[in-house]
Order: structure tokens, then sequence, then C-alpha cells
């Protein structure tokens, strides 16, 4: 965007320029338009000036020849035809000339040469004899246009000893050829057109057509005259009067033609301007570029650190600007979080060992303890079991059942001991899990509880294709001796307890049923049975710490698994875990 | 080869346990003798021969030691390092006897050179069935290092 915005400022600024050039360009160009203008309208002027006063005396001569001053003298039929062959126009003049009169001074016509009077204007030839007569002189009559042919008239007085006895008349045709045309185009410059009219109307010609006259008064205009012509659009022209005559001079310079000089400036101006617009975008990209690669670079390292990279510099080279400082600025605040960053997790790494340490040493002291427990505890049930046993002569019934409570009471608390200590193993420890034979897993369980199965009598029944699993095998084994051991516990005395383990295996996960025939579990509790010390039976009605489930549903936890129950009451319970599944083909 | 005359050495401190485990002794029916030292010093004091148990007709050489591991004075796991050291102690045969089940503790004494390692249980019978295991595998099935020559 930048680079735009910069090449648009610039560009700007070249046009405003352009334009005052432009106009300056323009004005001079129309001062010189109309100095030229002024020039050639003063030259054509002085040519038809002495166009006029040539052909003046022409009239003048041919009034003043012998067979005319004779004809007027005397009219008779002799000098008449005299006459009339002393007009007729030479061959190479005749196209030219386009009717010779003689009248009289009452503007009679007396003779006549040539055959144009119907394309004449009688009304000049009145007014032409009257003023050669009233001044006797030569007068010039206006232009006449008639159609494509443009024609005026001169008049001479011819006289009979000094004075204006008849009036000599002569139409001419202005006949343009090609030469002449090119003539008068170099005179008068391309662009530009003369015209030719007459004070008292008469019309105007540029010499080859009629034409419209200008739309202004132009006789009395001394300096340029600006109008518009409706065919070739706004020009300025200059009017010059031609003395001796009634003629005026009119050379009309386009003024888009006049402007030409200018307008090419505005082109080739606007080639140049195109090129130097080209230019100066490449430029400014190219210093753009220099500028906001440092920016780029700033940006994506300031989002690398909003990502939590801190590991990324900024390089601006050897930059001093603002920009190099920047990226120097920026580079040291990184390295400053990033120190701000290593220092904070320097410290909860230090925290984290400390804690570690201290959770060590609770547990060491936590197992010390349950330990040195344990030594009273042997005391309490090994002197209260030789009390029983060697003293039994001295005791009565209930000294002898005290001693048997303090016995029990011991061996409970020795086994509620190492039950914690099991549940804060498999709390603290870290399992690593690797692949489960489950077969093997039960079978080593039912191995621990060999005793509980025995005591009991109960009949267990392992589905023979147990799947392999993740988890962690000892932990697992201490699960399934636990699940195992309650099936067994919580049967009723009168009833010959059935244990049944089988797998079901689901999209990636194996879940083991461990199902018995007991007192069943009301749905309420079906949850609180796995915490620390829920217990639902009394001690003397079904024996245990009650923490054997809290045991393996943090095991469970730990191995990644999950553990549940379904029972009711007086209809068994199918306790069950689940874990995932080991994908590994044709395991050994 | 059975001896009938099989010293133990039990190294404990705690009084009623060094009560319970020769009641346990004499109820297993084992042959032999308990002689029991109440800490770690005492014990290296009884190997070594020095006084109070320079007489060696009342303070014989153990055929097996009995070792606690949480001992005043020395601990068991020192005693067992220092009669790994002596020459003529150091294949006595060695049980630890112990409250502790401590990973780095049971590492420890394998590590020092314990033949075996075993966790005093609280019920009383079966303290019984492990003295009764132990004298009759180290005093009867075992094949102890050969009496050296004095």
């Amino acid at each position: 965007m930048l680079p735009l915005q910069i090449g648009g400022l610039l560009l700007l600024g070249v046009v405003i320029g352009a334009f005052a050039v432009y106009g300056s360009v323009r004005d001079s160009a129309m001062r010189q338009s109309v100095r030229r203008l002024g020039d050639v309208t003063d030259e054509l002027r002085g040519m038809l000036d002495a166009n006029g006063a040539q052909y003046r005396k022409v009239v003048r001569a041919i009034a003043d020849t012998a067979p005319v001053v004779a004809f007027v003298r005397t009219p008779d039929a002799a000098h008449h035809d005299a006459v009339t062959r002393a007009l007729e126009p030479a061959p190479n003049a005749a196209k030219e000339i386009a009717l010779r009169e003689i009248r009289s001074a009452a503007n009679v016509l007396l003779v006549r040469v040539g055959n144009e009077r119907v394309l004449l204007d009688p009304a000049i030839d009145a007014a032409l004899v009257r003023d050669a007569v009233a001044n006797n002189g030569e007068v010039i009559g206006p232009i006449h246009v008639v159609g494509d042919s443009v024609f005026y008239a001169a008049a001479a007085p011819i006289r009979v000893r000094g004075k204006p006895h008849a009036v000599y008349v002569e139409w001419r045709r202005i006949t343009s050829t090609p030469e002449a045309r090119q003539q008068l185009n170099t005179l008068i410059g391309s662009g530009a057109t003369l015209l030719l009219g007459s004070t008292e109307g008469g019309g105007w010609t540029d010499l080859e057509h009629t034409v419209a006259g200008p739309p202004v008064a132009v006789d009395t205009a001394t300096g340029p005259i600006r109008y518009d012509r409706p065919e070739t659009g706004p020009v300025v022209a200059m009017a010059r009067h031609v003395p001796g005559t009634p003629w005026t001079v009119l050379v009309e310079f386009s003024r888009a033609e006049s402007l030409a000089p200018a307008m090419r400036f505005l082109g080739r101006f606007g080639v140049i301007t195109a090129i130097l617009l080209v230019v100066l975008l490449a430029g400014t990209w190219m210093a753009s570029r220099r500028l906001m690669r440092p920016l780029a670079d700033l940006t994506h390292a300031a989002e690398a650190v909003a990502r939590g990279q801190f590991d990324g510099a900024v390089s601006a080279g050897d930059r001093q600007d603002e920009i190099g400082r920047l990226a120097t600025a920026f580079t040291t605040m990184v390295a400053h979080v990033r120190e701000s960053q290593e220092e904070l997790e320097r410290r909860v790494a230090e925290r984290t060992r400390e804690l570690k340490e201290r959770n060590e040493e609770l547990e060491a002291f936590g197992y010390s303890l349950a330990h040195d427990l344990r030594a009273p505890l042997r005391a309490m049930q090994g002197f209260s079991q030789a009390l029983l046993e060697d003293h039994a002569a001295q005791l009565d019934p209930t000294g002898r059942h005290y001693a048997e409570l303090v016995s029990d009471g011991a061996q409970t608390m020795d086994r509620m001991i190492l039950d914690l200590l099991n549940y804060s193993r498999v709390a603290r420890t870290d399992l690593d899990n690797g692949p489960v034979d489950l077969a093997q897993t039960v079978s080593a369980a039912t191995r621990q509880v060999k005793g509980d199965l025995a005591a009991r009598r109960a009949r267990l029944t392992v589905d023979p294709t147990l799947p392999a699993a993740v988890g962690h095998p000892a932990t697992l084994v201490q699960v399934f001796a636990n699940l195992i051991g309650n099936a067994v516990k919580f049967v009723p005395a009168d009833r010959i307890p059935e244990v049944r383990v089988r797998a079901i295996q689901h999209d990636g996960t194996v879940r083991v049923w461990v199902e018995d025939n007991g007192i069943g579990i009301e749905p309420q509790f079906q949850q609180k049975i796995f915490g620390v010390f829920e217990r639902l039976h009394g001690a003397d009605e079904y024996s245990g710490t009650g923490i054997g489930l809290a045991i393996v549903r943090k095991a469970m936890e730990k191995m990644g698994g999950t553990v549940g129950v379904e029972s009711a009451v007086g209809a068994g319970s199918r306790f069950w875990i689940e874990l995932p599944r080991m994908e590994a083909p044709g395991a050994a | 080869m059975p001896r009938d005359n099989a010293v133990i050495l039990l190294v404990e401190d705690d009084a009623n346990d060094v009560l319970l485990i020769r009641r346990a002794f004499t109820r297993s029916g084992a042959p032999g003798a308990i002689h029991s030292v109440g800490d770690g010093d005492a014990a290296v004091a009884y190997l070594q021969g020095d006084a109070p148990y320079a007489d060696r007709t009342r303070h014989p050489l153990p055929d097996l030691v009995l070792l606690d591991i949480k001992l005043p004075r020395r601990s068991g796991l020192d005693v067992l390092q220092w009669m790994r050291a002596q020459i003529p102690l150091q294949r006595v045969p060695t049980v630890m006897l112990t409250s502790s089940r401590d990973g780095g503790d049971v590492n420890r004494a394998y590590d020092l050179g314990a033949n075996s390692y075993l966790v005093k249980p609280v019920s009383f019978d079966a303290l019984q069935e492990l003295i009764q295991l132990v004298s009759r595998y180290w005093n009867e099935w075992n094949e102890g290092p050969p009496a050296r020559t004095a």
C-alpha cells in the first residue's frame, strides 16, 4: 500500500506541475497565434490594397481609351460597334472578366459585353455609377457572392472635357487556381481560413464558396476577436478593412489549431509523465521494500513471540536508522522476555523438585511410620495370643474373649495399615504401562486370594480366552485380587460363592467382568463404594478395611482405564474394568 | 547337614520382638539356640569377640544372623557392610528381618550381601511359621560355609 500512496502523491505533484506548464505553453502559443494572425491579416490587406489600386488604374485606363470616349461623345451605331469590339476581353482574361458595361451618368445601360448579368446585383451597378459620377473618380464595389461564384465590380467615370458623361463598369470573377490556393495557404498557414467580405453586406467568401459571415460585427475591431463557428468550433479572428474598397479581410484561426503546440506538449508530457510514474513507482517500491522488509521481519518475530517462541532475533543488518534501532530494541526485549521465561521455568522446576523431595520425604515418613506402627501391633497380637496359649488356665472365659479381641483388633489394624500403604503406593507411583497378558494376571491374582477361595469353597470360572491389554501387570494383579477377593467375601455364609471372570472386546478397549452371586449393592452406594474407608457392612458381618475398591479405582485411573459396577440387591454384582486393547499382532 | 547346636544371632532392638521371636523359635521346636543383641555396636562387639562377648563358650560365633535394619548406634546395613569386610565373617549367612519394606532398603541389603530379606509379620502365627521355616532352611537344608580351622 505504501508504495502506491507515495507514487500517487508524486503523480499528483507531477500532474499539477504539468498543468501549470501547460497553461503557460498555451498562453504563449495563443500569443504567438494572435501575432501571426495579425501579420497575416495585415499582409493580406496590403495585397488586396495593392490589388484595388491596380484595378482602379485598369478601369481608369479602359475608361480613357479612344473607342470608349468616342462612343460617349457620339453614341451612334458605328461607335457602338467599335466600342463593343474594343471591350471584348482578351481570350486569356475572358474567364476572369464577367461583364463590361458602359452606363450613362443616369445609370442607363449603353453598352454591354459579357452575358453574366443575371448573376449580378443591379443595385451595386447603380451605387457604383452614382459614386463614380459624384466623385468623378474610380470606385470599387463590394464583394458579391452568388452561389459558388464570387464577383466584384469597379467603375470609372468616362470623362468628356474632364466631366463625367458616362461610367465604365467592369465585373470580375474571382477565380482561384489550385496553385493560387496553395500560395495562399502557405501564406496564412494551416488551420487558418481567409474570408473576404464587404462592410455593407453582400456575403462572405473564402474565395471559393459562399460562407457564413462571422457572428459578430468585425469591421470595428482592431484586436483579435473570439467567437464560435458552428462547424469548426471556437476561433480567433483578425479583421482588416481594405482602404479604398468596401472590402474587409478576415482571417480565422481555429483555436484548437492555435493551441496545437500546447496540445502536443501535453501529449508528450503525458508520455513523459507515464514513464516518470513507472520509474517513481518502481523507485518507491524498492525504497519501501528496504523500509518494509525489516518491519515484516519484526512482525513475524512478534507473531512468533505471541506463539511463545522466544528464540527468534530480528536482523536489521547494520542499519542505524529508526528501524534498525527498533529491531535492536525488539531483539533485546525478546531476550529479556526469554530470560524472564527461563527464570520462571527454572524456578518452577526448582519448586517442583522441592515439592517432589517433600513428597518423597513424606512418603518415606508414612512408610516408616506404618512399619513402626506394626511393631506394637505385633506385640499386642503376639502377647495376647501368648496369653491365650500359655496362660489360658488362669483366665476365665471373659478374659480369654478379651484377649481374643485384642488379637483380632491388632490384626485388623495391621491389614488397614498394609492396605493404606498399598493405596498410597498406587496413588503416588507413576505406572509404566505395557502389554499385559490378562490370563496370567488373573491367574496370579487367584493365587493371592487362594486362601479366601478355599475357605469359602468358592467356584471360580475364568474365561480361557482372556486377551492382552495395555496396563501395569503388578498393579493389575492387585486389582483382580481385590475384585475376586470381594466377590468371594460378600456372599451370604449359607451360599457357595460363584465367581466368573470374562472379557468383552470393544473398539480399542477390553472390558473384563468379575461377576459374583453375592449380596449385591444398592444403587445409591454403587459409586460410594470406590471411596477410601467406605464400608457398607459391619466388620462382624463382612470383614474388610474399606480400602480395596479405592485401590482398584486409583489403580485404574493410573493405568488410563476405568472401573464400574452393575448390581442389584440380592442379585449379585458385576464389577468391570476397562483397559486399552493390545493391538500387537501375533504377540509372543 | 543338620546341626543340633546351631547358633542364631538375633540383632533386634525391640525387646517385645526379641521375646516374640524367641517364643516362636521355641514353639517351632527347631534345634539350636538364639543369642540376641540390642544394637549395631553390640552386634559388632559380639561378632568380634570384644567384651562383654569375649567368652566364645558363652557367646559362640553364629551359624546364622537375623539382622534388623533400624537399630540404635549402628544400622543393620552398616553391620552387614562391616561383616562382609571381615574375612572370618564374610560368608556367615545373614537374613534381614525387619519391618521395612522400603525398596531402597531391600536393594541396599542385597547389594551389601544379604542372603535373604524378610519382613516381620504382625500375626504371631505367621511369625512362628516364618521363624520355623528360616531355622529349618538355614540350619537343616542349607549348606553353610565350612567352619574355619582356628
